[in-house]
């Protein structure tokens, strides 16, 4: 067969998929880590991962080097979380909640006055000296943790996953109202977790 | 001076103030809701400084995504070695 340059390209394109056999090597430790940020349960994350795995040999001959492999798995890893917040967090649209979110911001503010309770501690933003430091993000997944189960699975969307309103409220079927109230408490309630176990430390 | 005009005028509480900068991450503001915060930031150094680390960990946390799918990334937490041989022989089967 002549070795025309569309015949060569595609061999180049096949060379570049590797052997499954190395994905975990290459793989496991990022897609975990990944996962983790969206589900702190390291069993859930584990499983996940594996699925992640099985699903993309499944789909191995769909997968034509289009896109870097690492960034095809974790297309597949994204899919897999959504499904599980999916199944777990999906209710019937509530009424009215303004109760229960007014109830949980009197931990910040004033009942009376609504001024803040507490003043807030000037922080050092340097977001390039954080990115490496594993120390702050053992912090930050630790205060995570502390949000409530459904809040945190709806900042990582939002924050990490960059999904948008519709998405997350189609996906889990709330209300804009209802998404809005959790992530203004996990924003608060990670603001201060964060400041008390990292940024309010002599820590840098 | 502009302080002391501002500081006169009817300004929203923190608790309000709290909820549009937040608000403002996930949607546009309607133009007095934007006048309500930006003039509560303008007295308010607590709330000026709350929307500032709220800010900086949205920013954070994307360049912590992008980081992520770098080919070079290198970061944990790490899977123990037990837990990859066992999915290395899940996906030989």
């Amino acid at each position: 067969m002549p070795l025309s340059w569309p015949y060569l390209i595609i061999l180049v394109m096949d060379v570049k998929i590797s052997d499954p056999e190395n994905w975990v090597e290459q793989y496991a430790d990022f897609l975990y880590a990944y996962t983790l940020k969206f589900i702190p349960n390291s069993d859930t994350a584990q499983n996940l991962v594996q699925e992640t795995f099985l699903a993309a040999l499944r789909s191995r001959d769909s997968f034509r080097g289009r896109s870097a492999e690492k960034t095809w798995l974790a297309g597949i890893l994204r899919h897999k979380i959504m499904d599980y917040f999916k199944r777990r967090y999906r209710e019937i649209p509530a009424g009215d909640f303004a109760a229960a979110s007014d109830e949980s911001m009197e931990q910040f503010f004033d009942r009376a006055t609504g001024h803040l309770k507490k003043t807030p501690l000037e922080w050092q933003l340097n977001a390039a000296a954080l990115l490496d430091k594993k120390e702050f993000w053992e912090a930050f997944h630790h205060c995570l943790g502390r949000l409530s189960e459904k809040t945190a699975a709806v900042f990582s969307l939002r924050e990490l996953q960059g999904c948008k309103t519709p998405e997350i409220c189609k996906l889990l079927g709330i209300s804009k109202t209802h998404l809005w109230v959790m992530l203004h408490r996990a924003r608060l309630q990670l603001r201060e977790c964060l400041e008390r176990n990292w940024f309010g430390k002599d820590a840098s | 001076m502009l302080r002391k005009i501002l500081m006169r005028l009817p300004v929203i509480s923190c608790e309000k103030a709290s909820r549009l900068m937040s608000a403002r991450m996930d949607r546009p503001l309607a133009p007095w809701e934007h006048v309500e915060l930006v003039l509560h930031l303008a007295v308010c150094d607590g709330c000026r400084e709350i929307s500032r680390q709220i800010g900086f960990l949205r920013l954070l946390l994307g360049a912590w995504r992008h980081d992520l799918l770098e080919e070079s990334w290198q970061g944990g937490p790490y899977l123990s070695r037990e837990a990859k041989d066992q999915m290395k022989l899940e996906l030989t089967r």
